[in-house]
């Protein structure tokens, strides 16, 4: 076997590998602390402010839920920008056409491994636990809900509340009955997403997809299409209205409903 | 194909052989030719029967489609084999590109080096169009309710960029990586299969042709996943897509079996397994998944092909067909393949971390069985795309947690990438400008991913500009951003000239301001409850959009630097040594650009002595300067 | 470490490719494109099932049809009653057509692994390739003899495109074994035996997709 010819180093005329100076860990974790610190802040604050008022308990895990992550997306983003900016800080950063020396290969210590791994496990566990906790059973609606039947056209929502006459291109819901939607399509995949519930379901031809969600703020709650369904999908909202119980009997009545069938779906008593 | 052998020197157009006059400009000639004689006798066939216009439509692009290639000499090979004929050694020589000059690029040629800028200059035309495509949504996102482009326009505009910007990221990594620069990581003189190689760059070509053309026969406004059964209603130019789709398939999984087989079969001697760069493992491990995965998508395109030319029933629900199917259909490709785009950019800013921080990728044997895990989990979770299709929360929960399980792998790889820089000896060259910008975006991109992993918040933001913004944070910020790091990093290989860097840094910090403030202004549309693809929206979300906007200009002004300082440093640049990072893997053993076959001897590596103390180290070979002088002198510069 | 030369010709166009590792490319290459067809198998099958389980308005086979409500389908006239389903005597004449075809291309690798002939081989190739012809025709006759039409709901369109999808794989491979007898007969392909071991797996792999298709086909419930 020929002889190993010069190191790559000596023949540069440098220095044997050095360690470079850089990789504080007091930047680190200055820098680190800052940007978890901010993001923080950031995601317990921000959601509550830019996220529509919730009107709907799913809506309320929508905003706990970014809170959540975003926490965790600040301490993930805070261990990550402070060990790289601590990585750039104090060393042997040189740009300019010859390289630094070589630093030396580190063996990757077990435990560092080890760090590594249940630090992302435990990211994982984190999501997934919260995931979990705020994933709603089927059938979590209750007895006796308000059924409303759901139909997108292109482009354009219709709405049926089976046992009266109505049905018409207005939503109206009482405020605390559980409702359960109904959600079909005559063409093609539409998005049925009540903004404000914080939750949607596919509007799927042939299909009876099934929402169930309990209103609990009264006042406006925008409907808009979600998946994308030609033309004028931009087009397809409705503006949909949480009234009380016995405002929601009236427009009923006044749709041509008998009143005792409007009260019993808008469950007051007889 | 009689007549006068082929020659090494071009002869004069008349005395050409037939073999010698196939090229781009052939191709064009017969393949408009042939499209337009099929497109007449389709007329009169088809015009007056049910679903004619499509009938017409796809005749007429399988008509180009052949006759293109036929024109370029992509058949050569599968003809040459039926007929019994093996290609002589003046076939050879012409295929190869002796003595053609520049013009091998527009002939098919089985120089991988070839390939791989032909695939280059595929995919930065179709970043281009897709590009061109992303000022257009944010200049009509400016203001609510604009008339800049109508609805039918900006649907189209919408599902082209989103096509081109996959396609043309995706070309990206399988022109310069995967074929050009990955044989000679290898130390390997080819790759397996050259002339399938060729063909496949050739049929992507006439696919990316049929794919921008449906901008000129009426545009598809479908989205870029094209769902049915809003695509069995489209234009017929969604016919036209489908077909392109087709060729996209075809294209991917041939480039797939050939890194495969290159990677399995044609490794330098001495290099084991254990031995093989990350950059070679990230190619091999995506090009395994896309050849696994990519029959979905060829599966729901000539769904909705016999649906819209043959009267089926797969997406039309009155007769039976189901809107579910091509969803699930779908993802089961569309999933895995966001990890084949995302494991090579990885793969080689690992690479360019170690080489800017002078040692070793830090546990490498880690970072690889992350990929593997990478690469497996993506088989398991198109569930998240189907939260809002009325899952049952069994099927929402497990998604849930097999979604989740990515942060897994990609957080140990993000790890290990602080793990390579840390302490080390930083040499700040572009390069690594794009390593750290990867750092960032990919946790911001993770973690965005990871919140539309729980099915409590997909199904308030599935839709949204949510989505869009986690997207894009991906795909621009993490892939590209990879992607163009890498071809900073291997442009003195390319083109023997360094990049010049002043410029570069320019086009970098326009770049990385431009992803925070265009997607995260995305973001904060989103959670006001904006929803994705809509040329129109609510006044309440004017102002975060024109942030967007904004950040969406000075993005694109970055690419666009950066894109012209790639062009200038090739003409212009300094003349680059053929090692000009000191950096020990093999392809910085041979000249910039490399003679055609690379290597004159295939190399090979002595036996390991001694642990170098790096747990499973593959990136660092260690090569003396000496043994590499024994490569063929290159050009200027100090070895 | 060190990086030593190796004992490979440094000629231009010689790209260092030996035969043996050249054989271990074509192999490796063809299962990856057995496997890649093999997952758009089990989608087909994937979705033939799946259609057949959500049963969208009923409309698989339209058992709900009658004279009195017919059913609309897409080419325009009614459905007055269920779509029967197609008879099995037709899909049974593919599989044993294709289980020929695949026997007799493990046949004719064997005999050239043995040492036989070049015109002995390619003998058997013919041989395969007027199976392959034969077994395409039958698929034409099994569409032909269809009794419903492709869009008389989901259960009619499905089995139209399993035959299509039987009728390209054999075409492509038939074109394939054609092609491989033409190399033998005219080249001398066999000593290295390594294009006859290819088309093996890749026939033999049609048979085993074409009998799939043809056994799922026959579930029409």
């Amino acid at each position: 076997m020929p002889s190993e010819g010069p190191s790559s180093q000596e023949v540069a005329g440098q220095a044997a590998p050095v360690e470079g100076h850089g990789g504080s860990w007091a930047v680190a974790g200055l820098c680190g602390a800052g940007v978890a610190l901010i993001g923080t802040v950031a995601a317990l604050v921000l959601p509550g402010r830019i996220l529509p008022r919730p009107a709907s308990d799913a809506a309320t895990d929508v905003v706990h839920t970014f809170q959540v992550v975003g926490v965790l997306a600040a301490v993930a983003l805070g261990i990550v920008a402070g060990l790289a900016a601590a990585s750039l800080v104090g060393g042997h950063v040189r740009s300019g056409d010859t390289p630094p020396p070589d630093a030396p290969a580190r063996a990757a210590a077990r435990s560092v491994t080890t760090l590594a791994l249940v630090a992302c496990a435990a990211l994982v566990v984190a999501v997934v636990v919260w995931g979990l906790s705020v994933l709603t059973p089927a059938g979590a609606a209750g007895g006796d809900p308000v059924v409303v039947r759901v139909t997108g056209h292109q482009w354009v929502w219709t709405y049926a509340y089976p046992g009266t006459r109505v049905n018409g291109t207005s939503l109206e819901l009482p405020l605390g009955r559980p409702v359960e939607f109904e959600v079909t399509s005559v063409d093609v995949t539409h998005g049925f997403h009540p903004i404000a519930f914080g939750t949607q379901v596919e509007a799927s031809p042939g299909v009876v997809t099934v929402l169930r969600v309990t209103p609990d703020r009264l006042g406006p709650v925008r409907v808009q299409c979600s998946q994308l369904c030609g033309l004028l999908h931009a087009a397809m909202a409705t503006d949909a209205e949480v009234v009380s119980p016995s405002d929601f009997a009236h427009w009923l009545v006044g749709q041509g409903t008998p009143t005792a069938t409007a009260r019993r779906i808008a469950g007051l008593a007889r | 194909m009689t007549g006068p052998t082929t020659s090494s020197v071009p002869r004069p157009f008349r005395s050409r052989t037939l073999r010698e006059r196939q090229g781009v400009a052939a191709g064009l000639v017969v393949g408009v030719l042939t499209a337009a004689v099929a497109w007449a006798a389709s007329h009169v066939l088809f015009e007056v029967g049910n679903w004619g216009t499509d009938r017409v439509t796809a005749v007429t692009m399988v008509a180009w489609f052949v006759g293109f290639n036929a024109g370029v000499g992509t058949w050569n090979p599968p003809l040459e084999w039926l007929l019994g004929s093996t290609p002589g050694p003046d076939v050879v020589t012409l295929e190869v590109g002796v003595g053609r000059g520049r013009y091998r690029y527009l002939r098919f040629c089985t120089d991988h080096k070839v390939v791989g800028m032909q695939y280059l200059g595929l995919a930065v035309v179709l970043l281009g169009v897709g590009g061109v495509g992303a000022v257009l949504i944010r200049t009509q996102l400016l203001s609510p309710h604009s008339t800049f482009l109508g609805p039918t326009a900006y649907g189209d505009v919408v599902t082209l960029h989103g096509l081109c910007m996959v396609i043309g990221v995706l070309l990206l990594l399988i022109g310069p990586f995967a074929s050009y620069v990955l044989p000679l990581i290898l130390g390997a003189r080819t790759v397996a299969l050259p002339r399938l190689n060729a063909m496949g760059v050739w049929i992507m070509a006439s696919a990316a042709a049929c794919l921008v053309s449906t901008v000129v026969i009426g545009g598809a406004d479908v989205g870029w996943t094209t769902y049915a059964p809003l695509a069995d209603q489209a234009s017929p130019a969604m016919t036209a897509l489908a077909l392109a789709l087709v060729g996209l398939v075809a294209c991917v999984v041939i480039s797939g079996i050939n890194t495969v087989a290159t990677v399995v079969t044609l490794r330098a001697r001495g290099m084991s397994a254990r031995r093989m760069p990350v950059m070679a493992w990230g190619a091999f491990i995506a090009a395994g998944l896309a050849v696994a995965t990519m029959a979905g998508l060829l599966l729901v395109m000539t769904l909705v092909l016999a649906d819209r030319t043959m009267g089926t029933t797969f997406f039309v629900a009155p007769q039976g067909g189901s809107g579910e199917l091509y969803e699930i259909a779908f993802w089961t490709m569309g999933q895995p393949l966001l990890y084949v785009l995302l494991i090579p950019p990885m793969a080689a800013v690992l690479e360019m971390a170690g080489s800017f921080a002078r040692r070793p990728v830090f546990n490498a044997r880690l970072v690889v069985w992350c990929f593997v895990a990478i690469a497996g989990i993506s088989l398991l979770t198109l569930g998240h795309h189907l939260y809002t299709t009325g899952l049952s929360p069994a099927l929402s929960g497990s998604s849930l947690v097999l979604t989740e399980l990515f942060a897994l792998p990609v957080g140990v790889v993000v790890l290990c990438v602080l793990g390579t820089v840390w302490r080390g000896s930083i040499w700040a060259r572009l390069p690594l400008y794009f390593v750290y910008l990867f750092l960032w975006d990919i946790v911001i991109g993770g973690l965005s991913g990871a919140l539309l992993g729980i099915p409590t918040a997909d199904r308030d933001l599935h839709g949204g500009m949510v989505v869009t913004a986690h997207l894009h944070y991906m795909m621009v910020g993490v892939v590209l951003v990879g992607a163009a790091g890498g071809l900073v990093y291997w442009f003195p290989k390319f083109t023997g000239r360094m990049f010049e860097e002043r410029t570069g840094r320019v086009g970098f910090w326009l770049i990385a301001v431009g992803i925070q403030v265009t997607f995260l202004a995305q973001f904060w549309a989103g959670a006001q409850g904006m929803p994705r693809r809509v040329a129109w929206y609510e006044p309440a979300f004017r102002t975060a959009n024109q942030v967007s906007t904004v950040g969406a200009y000075v993005l694109t002004l970055g690419w666009v630097v950066l894109l012209w300082a790639g062009v200038w440093s090739a003409r212009h640049g300094r003349p680059a040594p053929a090692d000009p990072w000191r950096a020990e893997s093999l392809e910085w053993r041979v000249p910039s650009p490399p003679p055609l076959r690379n290597f004159p001897v295939g190399p090979v590596l002595a036996p390991v002595d001694e642990d170098t103390g790096v747990d499973g180290g593959t990136s660092r070979l260690g090569v003396p300067e000496s043994a590499a002088a024994a490569t063929a002198p290159e050009r200027g510069g100090p070895v | 470490m060190a990086l030593l030369t190796g004992p490979d010709r440094a000629d231009l166009l010689d790209d260092g490719v030996t035969p043996e590792r050249r054989r271990q490319i074509t192999l490796l290459s063809v299962w990856l494109l057995v496997a890649f067809d093999g997952v758009l198998t089990a989608l087909t099958v994937g979705t033939w099932f799946y259609l057949r389980a959500a049963d969208v308005q009923g409309m698989w086979r339209g058992l709900h049809c009658s004279p009195a409500r017919p059913c609309t389908t897409a080419g325009g006239s009614p459905l007055p009653g269920p779509v029967p389903t197609a008879g099995l005597s037709h899909l049974a004449g593919v599989v044993v057509g294709a289980v020929l075809l695949g026997s007799l291309a493990w046949w004719s690798e064997r005999s050239a692994r043995s040492g036989a002939s070049a015109p002995v081989v390619a003998r058997r190739a013919a041989a395969a390739t007027v199976v392959a012809v034969g077994t395409l025709g039958l698929v034409g006759v099994a569409y032909s003899g269809l009794v419903f039409n492709r869009f008389d709901g989901a259960y009619a369109t499905a089995y139209w495109y399993v035959l299509v999808s039987c009728a390209l794989h054999l075409g492509v491979i038939a074109v394939v074994l054609a092609g491989l007898t033409n190399r033998i007969r005219v080249g001398g392909d066999v000593p290295d035996g390594t294009s006859v071991r290819a088309v093996r797996i890749l026939v033999v792999w049609t048979s085993v997709a074409v009998t799939i298709l043809c056994l799922v086909a026959s579930v029409g419930g």
